[in-house]
């Protein structure tokens, strides 16, 4: 209306209204959520008077909010990076704190400990010293516990911290959600109510402080809330529903943890957040606090191995082995299935030295427990035993001990829930025990040249090389490897680890051409050979000359025993052997004319005689087999000539024609019927199937090892039998026998032993279809090598490897007298046992290698000469011997820390959380001014400025005066109307 | 651009603030003197810290090893000297004996006083060190190395292996002595290879007194041969304490000076420079006046003061 009194009147409400706008800026001047609100006014629809348009007031057009989405989306994102921040900073002070601690340092208390070893060594005897060795291991050992322990309860509490902070974003979210729901209520933004969006965006900020979030909004105002992870963009909240933010743990190595959205409904798995407070926990977290707990534990599993394998080299004031001088035994805890502690039971360590295990124990009654291990999954059931009064159950390295009753069917888990570094301890209370003198002493002949530095070192581990390269020992104990070596001079073909207990290698030498095989131990002691070495290169190894006559090499050539002396648990044996029979290969078709002089071969040290052998392989087995069984007599050994082919009905292709020695015999449709065809014709061939089902071609009787032709070669074919057609030459069936009464009788434990004569060469048993085979045990100290030399450029092996014999339990040497001779100009050693006087070993002398026996190793200042003896004998009553503990004390610079020293690796984590702590202090510096500058900003939009305010509020009053005013002109405008009579 | 009255308030708060927490940071600092008042406030600090502390604990180890180690060649030092001096008077009396002018009887008093002068040698010979270990033993320290048997024949029980104590990484200095150092034996007929044979100090010692209480001439000249090379031997082994009671006062000088310089090393990193420090002081402490009467001055300022 265009009317004075309506126009007053709306206006008087419209300013009002603004006013009272104003004063709820006020009120909200110290609300941070609040956005400042404005009136907006806008005119009424004008009325059309004729031809003019009259205004008609003013009206509320709206309460406008004062609202950037772009500052506030600014706001949040700085935000969340400067949250992102927060947590490593105050953790990685704390870290430094801990770690860094001028006393509390684990490198002060590992000074002190070493600072007591050195003073003990002048003294090595006293008891006080050795009681301060103890004790600084003590501390050592406790600052290492107390170390860890502290960071495993920073680890809880940031566990923690981080449930609590998820929770938080749950709860939020659920707010989010209900904020949502009201404001879907309403379609258009205008209408939305202020306060519902004041809460919604406060809702925002609070949740951007723990997580980087993207916001998107609809037309009414409603948000849709999106977490960044490191993988994808999960939806938080909508209008419809909050998911559930949940962790991940991963179980295995690999699987680190994660977040993950609505993990029981439609997972969208987040991986690592990208920003805010919670992906700085999980940061502060994973890399920083749990490398740095590692990296005790790396320190402390080290320091305990090492300090333990140098302590247990030494002896104790009472001439005993050192024992352990570190502990480290797990800690386990029992907990029902719901992860709570279990009741009525306790576990305790036994072994220290033992892996930890991970049991669950279920209680079946009456004592009994079915013991399920987690990581295998074997199962086994085990017993309580009552001692002294205390139900145990023994499992290994743990023992349970059972307190009150359990119900039949619980299930307990039993692990270890401690690290390495939170149970290390010194094993050591009793200062008799601490091992300072050396296990070894060494007495120099006073007859020596010279007086010489004599150093002993202990820990000569044997590391098993592989026996070839690229293949496991385990391979080869598994299976018969067969496999083309390399003929060359320069390295071994085949090693053979100390201790093994049984091997064999054969070789099929060729006929044309040369093949010889040569063992020789790491110090180059020449054990065996096949014949006189061609030159071996680098490492060269001048070697002896041949002994006298017999054109072969060997000093410490194996004979029959005379090795074995030298070397206890050690046989070599180069021929070919096996024990009651043996089955040679198929005799091959010599290429030229051969023969064997008499002695060349012996079979069971029988030599055997002169033999021209056949020209052709038609009837070699034959001539061989009478050769050999000439000596039956001497040598307990029967030939017979044979020649069987076998196939397996599976094999055969009876489509396929078959010629036997020329005559074509029937096509067959079943073995059994190929057979009876094979045997109808006139081959020299008869054929049987066996009950397996094997098609067997062996000579008619009368002509037993000739050779079997099948097809036509030399033109190439495969026959009915599933085999290239060739020539077959037969073979060797060798048994041995004992004689009773003239009547040979089969010996199963008869020996059957081929050795190589004087001018025996190893084809020599090729041609009589033998492999020429080294095998044997090696019971040294070393490892033995095969050389082979030769003209050809590769052989097959066949190799085999039986066990390896456990390390002999732990005892001080016996005396051992290492005598030095020259020989053929250069410098030999030889090892004698000097209570029983046997030779351990004689080898040639390696300055910079020293002397090796057992897991000790001698080396000389200087080179000492022949002639000269010393004596290796246990150190008793040494009192004053430090040299382990020298030993120990050299632990302290041994860079045995992933290539630093002790210190140096300490050191080094502590600069790493340093470096963590000061690089997150300057980006919380920088984010802090970016989110300051953000605040700002949101506040230049949305805040309230009291003189702002204040002039509003005059603005408004005047307004609202003079619309009060208008009023009154329109009352006395209408009194005037009124007072017309 | 509009400020919010509430939000200038709180960044005036926070320089507030922050002045006063670099102000409390820089007291702690002056009070104790050291830079690094927590290491997780100098973490670059903290880690050089331990590093140097460490270095210095080890020089002060091996210093103090240092000097129990020439506390011990001192010992043996004085024992050697006696024994030297011993050895003259047993040779003055031998030279007596040898001559032509003593009587029998004499020679019989001569031969009691060179038993007297053996036994003191002998008694010299095991002595203990402060600690209760037997200085000539070699390693096996606890007993006594110098044994008369049942026949009055001095045995050896003792070892011959050498002990040596670190004095710093990778360098070791021999501590103990054996018998082989101080008296070794003297080979006899060294030439012959069919009598060659080895004889005892004390073996020797106990040949010559032999020889004089039985006026046998070449005995006691043969004797006095052998004393010669036993005084020699003695002599020797002297020298050889004065060389290493050398090296061992060179060593510590080393030593000293290293941790010296450790010392002043870590004093630069954590001593505070009070001149720099107390002009900070100075400045921040004016930064936080100025902000506070500007802070009274300036919130006084508002609209509403005239709206009255």
């Amino acid at each position: 209306m265009t009317d004075l009194l309506s126009i007053g009147a709306s206006s008087t409400q419209l300013y009002r209204v603004a006013l009272s706008t104003v004063s709820n800026n006020i009120a909200n001047l110290n609300n941070e959520a609040y956005s400042r609100q404005e009136t907006a006014v806008s005119d009424n629809a004008p009325a059309r008077i004729g031809a003019f348009a009259l205004g008609t007031g003013a009206r509320l057009d709206a309460i406008r909010r004062n609202y950037d989405r772009f500052v506030e989306n600014a706001l949040r994102q700085s935000n969340s990076a400067l949250q992102l921040q927060q947590p490593l900073i105050e953790y990685t002070k704390r870290i430094v704190d801990l770690i860094a601690a001028e006393e509390g340092s684990l490198t002060n208390a590992v000074d002190r400990f070493f600072s007591s070893v050195n003073r003990l060594e002048l003294d090595p005897s006293s008891v006080s010293s050795r009681n301060e060795l103890l004790a600084s291991g003590q501390f050592l050992t406790g600052r290492m516990r107390g170390l860890a322990d502290e960071l495993a309860d920073m680890e809880r509490e940031t566990a923690s911290l981080v449930r609590d902070q998820v929770d938080s974003i749950n709860t939020l979210a659920k707010s989010l959600l209900e904020v949502n729901r009201q404001l879907d209520r309403v379609a258009s933004l205008q209408k939305q109510p202020s306060q519902l969006l004041d809460q919604r965006d406060k809702l925002l900020r609070e949740l951007s402080a723990f997580a980087a979030i993207s916001v998107s909004e609809n037309a009414n105002g409603s948000v849709q809330v999106r977490l960044a992870g490191a993988a994808t963009r999960g939806l938080l909240v909508d209008s419809v529903s909050a998911r559930v933010l949940d962790m991940e743990f991963g179980e295995s190595e690999g699987a680190r943890q994660g977040f993950v959205l609505d993990k029981y409904g439609a997972p969208s798995y987040l991986g690592k957040l990208q920003e805010g407070s919670l992906a700085g926990l999980v940061t502060l977290r994973d890399d920083l606090l749990e490398p740095m707990a590692e990296a005790l534990d790396f320190l402390a599993v080290t320091l305990v191995s090492a300090g333990n394998a140098e302590h247990r080299a030494g002896l104790d004031l009472d001439n005993q082995l050192g024992t352990d001088m570190f502990s480290l035994v797990p800690r386990y805890s029992l907990r029902d299935t719901a992860g709570d502690v279990a009741s009525g039971l306790q576990a305790r360590s036994l072994a220290s030295d033992a892996d930890p295990v991970s049991l669950v124990l279920t209680f079946l009654g009456e004592g009994s427990w079915l013991v399920t291990d987690s990581v295998t999954g074997d199962q086994r059931l085990a017993r309580e035993e009552t001692q002294r009064g205390q139900r145990l159950l023994g499992l290994g390295p743990v023992e349970v001990e059972v307190l009150g009753p359990q119900s039949v069917g619980a299930s307990v888990v039993l692990r270890a829930d401690s690290r390495p570094a939170q149970v290390m301890a010194m094993a050591i209370t009793d200062p008799r025990l601490i091992a300072a003198a050396g296990r070894l002493g060494v007495r120099q002949d006073p007859d020596n040249a010279s007086r010489l530095e004599v150093a002993l070192s202990y820990g000569e581990s044997a590391v098993a090389r592989p026996p070839l390269p690229g293949i496991s020992l385990e391979y080869m104990q598994k299976r018969n490897l067969v496999t083309p070596l390399l003929v060359n001079t320069s390295s071994p073909v085949v090693s053979i680890p100390r201790g093994l207990e049984s091997f064999s290698i054969g070789f099929m030498a060729p006929l044309s051409g040369t093949m010889n095989l040569h063992v020789v131990s790491d110090t180059f002691a020449r054990l065996a050979s096949s014949g006189a070495p061609s030159a071996i290169g680098s490492p060269p190894a001048p070697w002896a000359t041949a002994v006298a006559g017999t054109g072969r090499y060997g000093d410490y050539r194996m004979t029959e025993g005379a090795l074995n002396q030298s070397y206890p648990g050690t046989e070599l044996f180069i021929g070919a052997r096996a024990t009651g029979a043996l089955e040679t290969e198929r005799l091959p078709a010599p290429a030229v004319a051969a023969s064997f002089s008499a002695g060349d071969l012996l079979l069971n040290g029988q030599a055997l005689d002169a033999l021209s052998l056949p020209q052709d392989a038609a009837n070699m087995p034959a001539v061989v087999a009478a050769w050999l069984n000439a000596k039956s007599g001497q040598t307990g050994v029967i030939a017979t000539a044979d020649n069987v082919i076998r196939v397996a009905s599976s094999q055969l292709m009876l489509d396929r024609p078959l010629v036997i020695n020329g005559t074509t015999i029937a096509a067959a449709s079943r073995a059994d019927t190929l057979a009876l065809n094979i045997n109808a014709a006139d081959t020299g061939v008869r054929a049987f199937v066996d009950t397996e089902g094997y098609l067997h071609l062996t000579n008619k009787p009368g002509e037993e090892g000739k050779q079997i032709k099948l097809g036509d070669p030399p033109k190439a074919g495969t026959n009915a039998l599933g085999m290239p057609d060739g020539y077959y030459n037969g073979t060797l069936s060798l048994q041995a026998v004992i004689f009773a009464g003239g009547v040979p009788v089969p010996n199963p434990g008869g020996d059957i032993r081929f050795t190589l004569g004087t001018n025996g060469i190893p084809s020599d048993l090729t041609r009589i279809g033998l492999a020429t085979t080294v095998s044997g045990s090696n019971g040294t100290a070393q490892d033995l090598h095969v050389y082979l030399t030769g003209s050809v450029d590769t052989i097959d092996a066949r190799l085999q490897a039986g066990a390896l014999a456990p390390p002999p339990p732990r005892a001080i040497e016996a005396p051992l007298r290492i005598d030095f001779s020259t020989d053929s100009g250069e410098l030999r050693y030889t090892l004698t046992d000097i209570t029983s006087g046997t030779v351990l070993h004689k080898a040639r002398f390696d300055f910079d290698e020293g002397i090796v026996f057992g897991d000790v190793r001698v080396r000389f200042g200087r080179a000492p000469q022949a002639g000269d003896s010393f004596d290796i004998v246990p150190n008793l009553d040494a009192l004053g011997d430090n040299s382990n503990l020298r030993r120990f004390a050299a632990l302290e610079n041994a860079t045995l820390f992933r290539g630093q020293t002790l210190r140096a690796f300490y050191v080094n984590e502590v600069d790493k959380v340093g470096t963590a702590s000061q690089l997150a202090e300057m980006s919380a510096a920088a984010g802090e001014i970016v989110y300051n500058e953000n605040v700002e900003k949101r506040a230049a939009v949305a805040g309230v400025n009291l003189d702002q305010e204040a002039a509003d509020l005059i603005r408004f009053q005047q307004a609202f005066q003079a619309a009060a005013q208008v009023i009154q002109v329109s009352t006395r405008l209408f009194d005037a109307i009124l007072g017309v009579r | 651009m509009k400020i919010a009255t509430n939000q200038y308030f709180l960044k005036l708060g926070r320089h507030l603030a922050d002045q006063q927490a670099d102000i409390a940071t820089l007291q702690a600092k002056l009070a104790t003197g050291d830079t690094m008042v927590t290491p997780g406030s100098e973490p670059r600090i903290a880690a050089r810290s331990l590093e140097l502390n460490s270095i210095i604990e080890k020089q002060q180890g091996f210093l103090d090893n240092l000097s129990r180690l020439d506390g011990r060649l001192m010992q043996e030092e004085s024992v050697v000297t006696t024994m030297r001096t011993l050895v003259t008077r047993m040779q003055e009396l031998t030279i007596r004996a040898a001559s032509d002018t003593y009587a029998d009887s004499d020679r019989a008093a001569i031969a009691v006083e060179l038993r007297g002068y053996r036994d003191e040698i002998l008694a010299l010979a095991n002595t203990t060190d402060p600690d209760g270990n037997y200085l000539f033993a070699g390693i096996r320290n606890s007993t006594q190395p110098f044994v008369e048997d049942a026949n009055g024949v001095v045995v050896y029980q003792g070892d011959q292996t050498p002990t040596r104590i670190d004095v710093d990484l990778g360098h070791s200095l021999r501590i103990n002595t054996t018998r082989d150092d101080v008296l070794p034996d003297l080979v006899r007929d060294a030439d012959d290879p069919e009598s060659r044979s080895r004889a005892s100090v004390f073996r020797v010692f106990d040949d010559l007194i032999a020889a004089v209480a039985s006026s046998d001439g070449a005995g006691t000249r043969l004797g006095l041969d052998e004393l010669d090379k036993v005084a020699s031997g003695i002599d020797r082994y002297t020298v050889d304490i004065g060389l290493r009671r050398g090296i061992v006062e060179t060593k510590t000088d080393i030593t000293t000076d290293r941790k010296l310089a450790m010392t002043n090393l870590l004093a630069r990193e954590r001593e505070l420079d009070y001149a720099t420090a107390v002009t900070e002081l100075s400045s921040h402490m004016l930064s936080l006046e100025a902000a506070q009467s500007t802070i009274a001055k300036i919130s006084q300022l508002t609209l509403f003061n005239y709206l009255r």
